[in-house]
């Protein structure tokens, strides 16, 4: 029994390991090789090059991918959280409650590119939006959906039901109780949620590429215009092969920190809230 | 403790005094309830006299809670209840008054403490909030009286604004009662309401609820046998969702009825 202890503890350190060595050497890979690129005149100009994207930034690019993402968590977070307080708070019926989770299931298994077509055929041919970051949006948004669903969920279940009966025991309603309780007090969970979400989206590429992510254009104005994302650039970069990888590296480099940056302030966020009303 | 000592014989007699007389607060008649089809209460009959302490007691999983909960309804939230019988708040039936309202007139504190994630004053004035009253002159009086009224007002006035989270249990129990008494009900009902404190927050709160009854009608469920005999007018003692026997707290103390609840009581007592 001794050595099968010892061994399941070599077993796990060994994993921990292997899985922070990969993650660290991925990280500074990409910030060792990208990291020479990165100017102020990188992040801020547009690209340009006779082979585009060799010479120049990767501006129109972050301010594309935030318009995407922001699009995205929209559409999605918005339905994700009422499905979860809905499933919480208010379905009676198991037969429901089942039925809703399997559909949330079966969108997070339906392939990101099948949504880009779903998208592309829907809204840019038949309703005519054109490609923009409108449509992107929402195939982002369903993408994320279950995500966001998922995690808004399981933070209201894991609250502690005495303190929305609490509520209710002093005769406010449901809605009032949502509103001035639950979501007060998930709100640090909810926005990790929803950021991680965020980041998530903004690493997609195969739902934007029929659908509003183009290899030009300059810094949106508008949802019904087509716009950059960093992804589709970094992959249009290495598919030109040589005279851009560096800036492929470079582009992988906003990326990376920009969602790593995202992480580590949600993170933050969400203890700072812990610490401020628990012990 | 001598107080509570004293006050536990006042307390008997004021029950036999009244129960001839007064009106119950709050009546159940074969109330039934089921979770998922299984039945755990079994047509329960009995009545809250008005102005005094109930204890119900019994070991756990009796269906204590459950009578909580069906008392204000509350049961209504969980997936899969039934709920056969009646229950009357004076003479009126509950299921003919409007389930916020009845809930506010019957109001309940829980096991762990459980303040909301908000400041004292905040937790206070939700509630009255809530019901339309916005003055801020008000509001300071409503958190003033209800935080004195569970003897807390002055160990806690410069703190009102720090979270209701950062105070020990015996005071977030406290600040829950208070909260619960901002919306005035006619009865409260607490469950297991020391169970999670120590020694020291147990007899404050004990001696908050002897001060309390003479405002309100309080019903308490207690595994604590001992704080039954401090604080009940009337005892019900529950066991597998059947009321085995109730009556006034000295009586039932002394010589009880059933086998069933003597056996319980000398279990407790080892
Ligand atoms: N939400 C629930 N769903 C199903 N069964 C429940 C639920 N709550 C309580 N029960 C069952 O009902 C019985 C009584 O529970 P409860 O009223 O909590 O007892 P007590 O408070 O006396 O310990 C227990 O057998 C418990 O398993
Ligand atoms: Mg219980």
């Amino acid at each position: 029994m001794h050595i099968r202890g010892l061994f399941t503890k070599i077993w796990a350190y060994t994993g921990i390991i292997v899985v922070s060595v990969v993650i660290v050497f991925l990280f500074a890979f990409v910030f060792w090789k990208g990291g020479s690129t990165i100017t102020w005149e990188f992040l801020s100009t547009p690209p340009a090059g006779l082979v585009l994207g060799s010479e120049g930034g990767i501006l129109p690019a972050i301010t594309g991918s935030l318009a995407f993402t922001l699009t995205a968590i929209v559409i999605g977070a918005v339905p994700a959280i009422s499905t979860a307080l809905y499933l919480v708070f208010f379905c009676k019926s198991r037969r429901m409650e089942s039925m809703i989770h399997l559909v949330i299931q079966c969108i997070a298994g339906i392939p990101s590119i099948v949504l880009g077509l779903f998208s592309y055929s829907l809204f840019v041919r038949d309703l005519n939006f054109g490609r923009c970051i409108l449509s992107s949006g929402i195939a982002l948004g369903i993408m994320v959906l279950p995500f966001i669903e998922v995690r808004a969920e399981k933070t209201f279940r894991e609250l502690n039901p005495a303190m929305i009966q609490s509520a209710y025991a002093l005769g406010c309603n449901k809605t009032h109780t949502i509103l001035t309780v639950v979501l007060p007090a998930c709100r640090g969970e909810l926005f990790s949620g929803i950021i991680l979400g965020g980041c998530y989206a903004m690493g997609a590429t195969a739902p934007m590429i029929f659908t509003g992510a183009v290899a030009f254009a300059s810094n949106p104005t508008s949802l019904f215009e087509p716009a950059m994302a960093l992804p589709l650039h970094l992959y249009l970069l290495v598919a030109q092969g040589h005279t851009s990888l560096d800036m492929a590296y470079g582009t992988a480099f906003v990326m990376m920190a920009v969602i790593l940056i995202s992480n580590v302030l949600v993170t933050m966020y969400a203890r700072r809230r812990q610490r401020e009303w628990k012990q | 403790m001598e107080t509570i000592m004293n006050t536990e014989s006042i307390g008997t007699e004021e029950y036999v005094a009244r129960s001839a007389g007064t009106e119950a607060a709050m009546r159940v008649r074969e109330l039934s309830v089921s979770y998922d089809n299984k039945e755990t209460l079994h047509k329960i009959t009995t009545e809250f006299p008005k102005h005094c302490i109930t204890s119900i007691i019994g070991p756990s999983g009796c269906g204590k809670t459950t009578m909580l909960l069906s008392l204000n309804d509350l049961i209504r939230e969980i997936q899969g209840v039934k709920v056969e019988g009646e229950i009357l708040l004076g003479d009126k039936r509950t299921d003919a008054i409007p389930q916020e309202e009845l809930r506010r007139r019957v109001g309940l504190v829980f096991q762990t403490p459980m303040p909301f994630p908000f400041s004292v004053y905040k937790n206070l004035t939700y509630a009255p909030r809530y019901y339309g009253n916005h003055n801020k002159k008000d509001l300071d009086r409503i958190v003033k009286e209800k935080l004195a009224l569970v003897g807390l007002y002055d160990e806690i006035k410069t703190d009102l604004n720090k979270s209701a989270l950062k105070f020990s249990g015996g005071q977030q129990q406290r600040i829950c009662i208070a909260r619960a008494l901002t919306v005035e009900p006619d009865i409260l009902l607490l469950d297991e309401p020391c169970s999670a404190l120590d020694v020291r927050s147990i007899s404050v709160i004990e001696e908050t609820l002897l001060r309390l009854k003479s405002q309100y009608t309080i019903i308490i469920v207690t595994h604590n046998i001992a704080q039954a005999r401090r604080l009940s007018d009337k005892v019900i003692f529950l066991k597998d969702g059947r009321l085995i026997e109730e009556g006034d707290a000295a009586g039932l103390f002394r010589e009880p009825k059933e086998a069933e609840t003597r056996e319980f009581l000398r279990g407790i007592y080892g």
